[in-house]
């Protein structure tokens, strides 16, 4: 039994918690309640009226429509092949595969610039998607669709980004089922055919996990900022919407038609995301370990090395994961040299030299690593105690037989999830200017919201590891006369260290790449991250042929430091571990 | 005569070059029930896999009197493999080789079920059954087919000494009223004595096979 110091010191922090995510979107609605003078109902009813609201919503729900369609198409075939068969590199493969979903999106959309580029592979193809000529711009002329290449372009970028969703939902299902299961469903009457089999076997095995790795790929292509605001310049999203007109939201007196568009375009997107969420979280619960399990190395075995068609989609699939990330580190070697008889490319490390002189921004790049990482590390400081507190919190609840409560708080730490980043930096931002104006020039102010956003991604890998710990190793530690300290280290923390070292990865490259808020909060050029340093030099004019470059060596700074954290993450993950991120 | 439902000649299979078995042969006559005995790791499932499909021979021949295999040829895994998103109506309807009319699948389902003296079981989660339950819905199920042989892979060796002895006579009982044949491997001697018509120790399988 907890004792009731525990206790009292678990319910602060679950409520601090509560409060403390849910408080900047109640702020911020009560504060453009009181601008503009309409209830959130009325906000809502407003909403088709606000000035590109409608275009902004239809445009919004169609990418994150497709991209989830494009990320099921994508990752599916994969995700199969990849847990169907042995693979001598099985680990590399998984951590290339699921870094795109750890990756800055600012550094994703810089690649994807860059692919779709007029120098680039495709271009050269014919498949023109920036500038929208040739076949795409054909396209365009008939069906009178404006820019189909840049949409193209962004739900491509975010089937990319959303891949490892895919890959970590399916992969260990696919890898883990008793290969028992398949053999008897091919000898009964109705698993003597492809379609039998399809309907009777792998859709109940798989649905779920595929339609739950969809419903997030929808969400996150909802919520994306960087990669709409780079790809789709000529389109709105709901969240795109929000931060333009966010800046000069909340101000009384001052353009109160932007708070109107914020504060509907907020309430119409919360409900969304919310649906969304509750989707999501039902089909989780759906894909559970109902069925047999067995060892990943003993189902695989059974089934040989892959095939020449396993090997073309998954080595296709590598190669896509990879694209965007190489394209950016090597377009910072890549100097433009404008002469009279035309542009010339040549190789240097002039960009890298400008990057860590900081000769084109406030900043240079050690100075803005140093901002991130300090952004970093007091997110993890905050977020890992909390989401530890959090998840135990719940698993407490489960055990003592309140379900409800349980439920009830686990559905509560999801709900950062449905908030933007956006409408997160927005009412932090708000809720500052308001009550502590002082506080708006400490420069750490990013951590609260980085916090805020990481915390359900801590309990989501915590949780299920607390609840696979067996109560009998704690007993057995304990009878065997070891200090609480020793019992709880080799009875309990031995099992979730590994979990423990993946969420702590995971918060410092989530909190690395974050970008919608820190653009939001980060008002003082001292206090650049790396993300907002790439997204500024990225802004300035093209003329100096540096500045691209410049930015492509932050980006590539930012991908290998991610990608660093990932591949420790990966090292420490359990076999078979995928719902949890 | 009774002709032979299948005849095996000259069998051989091994993993990553180590041999299981070779020159192996055995012949089953219409509605005869046979019992392999041999020791745990001898092959035993490795010939039931190989000759249901699951597993391919490196030499020699698996002939069936019926055109398909997987048609002719039922198989009851060691332990009962039933889908825990289907409940016990809807695993035995699985074995259907072509869908039923709702109404004719009730009634055939009902039947089958009595049958085994699980009346009532329809809608039952397969969770909440027994081992002993689980593994005569598994048999129902390959049965529905209408197998020409069935192939049991020690199906009842997990349950307890009582349960396995009258679910084995049960099995016998009901393979004899449906006129089908059975291979049943085993390591246990009176489950083999209880179950077959004739007992073949797994050393024998090796002999010549004798011409007609």
């Amino acid at each position: 039994m907890p004792r009731n110091s525990e206790l009292v010191g678990r319910g602060f922090v679950v409520l601090s918690y509560v409060v403390l995510s849910t408080l900047p979107f109640v702020y911020a609605m009560a504060r453009l309640q009181m601008v503009t003078g309409q209830t959130p109902l009325e906000a809502l009813v407003n909403f088709p009226e606000a000035y590109g609201a409608i275009d902004a919503l239809r445009f919004t729900l169609l990418e994150a429509s497709a991209s989830a369609f494009l990320t099921v198409l994508f990752g599916f075939p994969i995700a199969w092949c990849l847990g169907r068969y042995q693979w001598k590199h099985a680990t590399m493969l998984r951590a290339v595969f699921s870094v795109p979903f750890v990756m800055p999106a600012i550094v994703v959309a810089m690649g994807f610039l860059l692919l779709i580029d007029q120098q680039s592979l495709l271009y050269k193809t014919g498949l023109d998607l920036r500038t929208e000529t040739g076949v795409i711009g054909a396209y365009a002329q008939r069906t009178g669709w404006s820019h189909p290449g840049h949409f193209l372009a962004l739900i491509i970028a975010h089937a990319w980004f959303n891949l490892s969703l895919m890959i970590r939902f399916v992969e260990p299902t696919v890898a883990r089922l008793d290969p028992a299961w398949e053999e008897q469903m091919s000898l009964l009457g109705q698993g003597q055919s492809t379609f039998g089999r399809l309907r009777h076997l792998w859709w109940p095995v798989l649905g779920p996990a595929v339609l739950c790795a969809a419903s997030l790929s929808f969400l996150f292509s909802f919520t994306s900022f960087a990669l709409v605001k780079w790809l789709t310049p000529f389109n709105h999203t709901l969240e795109s919407l929000m931060a333009s007109y966010g800046g000069s939201a909340g101000i009384a007196d001052y353009r109160v038609d932007t708070s109107e568009i914020v504060m509907s375009a907020s309430i119409v997107q919360f409900l969304i995301l919310l649906s969304a969420l509750y989707l999501t979280s039902t089909l989780q619960r759906r894909h559970s370990s109902r069925f047999a399990l067995v060892s990943e190395h003993g189902a695989q075995a059974s089934r040989g090395p892959p095939t020449f068609k396993a090997k073309v989609t998954v080595y296709a699939g590598f190669v896509f994961a990879l694209a965007p990330m190489v394209a950016a580190s090597t377009a910072s070697f890549r100097i433009r040299n404008k002469t009279d008889t035309g542009t010339t490319y040549t190789w240097g490390i002039e960009a890298w030299n400008a990057a860590w002189a900081g000769n084109l921004s406030t900043l240079n790049v050690a100075e803005a690593l140093a901002n991130s990482m300090v952004f970093a590390l007091g997110t993890l400081i905050i977020a890992l105690p909390v989401g530890w507190i959090l998840a135990s919190t719940i698993h407490a609840l489960e055990i003592s037989n309140h379900h409800r409560l349980a439920k009830a708080l686990d559905v509560a730490t999801l709900l950062p999830l449905a908030i933007s980043a956006i409408m997160v930096g927005l009412g932090v931002l708000l809720g500052v200017l308001k009550n502590m104006p002082s506080l708006f020039q400490w420069s750490l102010l990013p951590i609260l919201p980085h916090v805020i956003l990481t915390v359900p991604f801590v309990v989501r890998i915590m949780l299920p590891a607390m609840r696979s710990v067996d109560p009998k190793w704690k007993e057995q530690a304990s009878v065997l006369g070891l200090s609480p300290l020793r019992t709880w280290y080799h009875g309990y923390f031995s099992f979730i260290r590994g979990p423990a070292v993946v969420a702590s990865s995971l918060t410092l490259a989530f909190s690395l790449g974050e970008f919608g808020a820190s653009w939001l909060l980060v008002r003082t050029g001292s206090w650049d991250t790396l993300s907002v340093l790439v997204d500024t030099l990225m802004s300035r004019p093209k003329f100096d042929p540096l500045v691209q470059p410049t930015a492509m060596a932050a980006a590539t700074v930012l991908m290998l430091l991610t990608f660093f954290l990932f591949i420790l993450a990966e090292r420490f993950r359990a076999e078979g571990e995928g719902g949890g991120f | 005569m009774i002709e032979s439902v299948l005849e095996i000649k000259n069998l051989a299979k091994s993993f990553d070059e180590v041999g299981v078995f070779s020159g192996l042969n055995l012949r089953l006559d219409g509605n005869e029930i046979v019992a392999i005995l041999g020791p745990s790791g001898c092959g035993k499932s490795t010939l039931l896999r190989c000759i249901v499909g699951l597993e391919e021979a490196e030499r020699g021949e698996i002939r069936f009197a019926s055109k398909r295999r997987e048609e002719g040829v039922g198989y009851l895994f060691q332990q009962p493999i039933l889908y825990p998103h289907l409940n016990v109506a809807a695993n035995i309807a699985l074995g259907f080789k072509a869908k039923p009319s709702k109404k004719e699948r009730q009634i055939t389902i009902a039947r089958e079920l009595e049958s085994v003296e699980l009346d009532g079981f329809e809608s039952r989660r397969v969770e909440s059954l027994s081992g002993g339950e689980a593994q005569r819905i598994a048999l129902l199920r390959a049965m529905l087919g209408q197998p020409e042989v069935l192939l049991l892979d020690e199906p009842f060796s997990a349950l307890d000494l009582e349960t396995r002895r009258s679910i084995t006579v049960q099995t016998r009982k009901w393979l004899k009223q449906r006129n089908t044949a059975a291979i049943h491997v085993t390591h246990d001697p009176e489950e083999a004595e209880l179950m077959a018509d004739r007992v073949v120790p797994w050393q024998a399988l090796f002999d010549h096979f004798e011409e007609e």
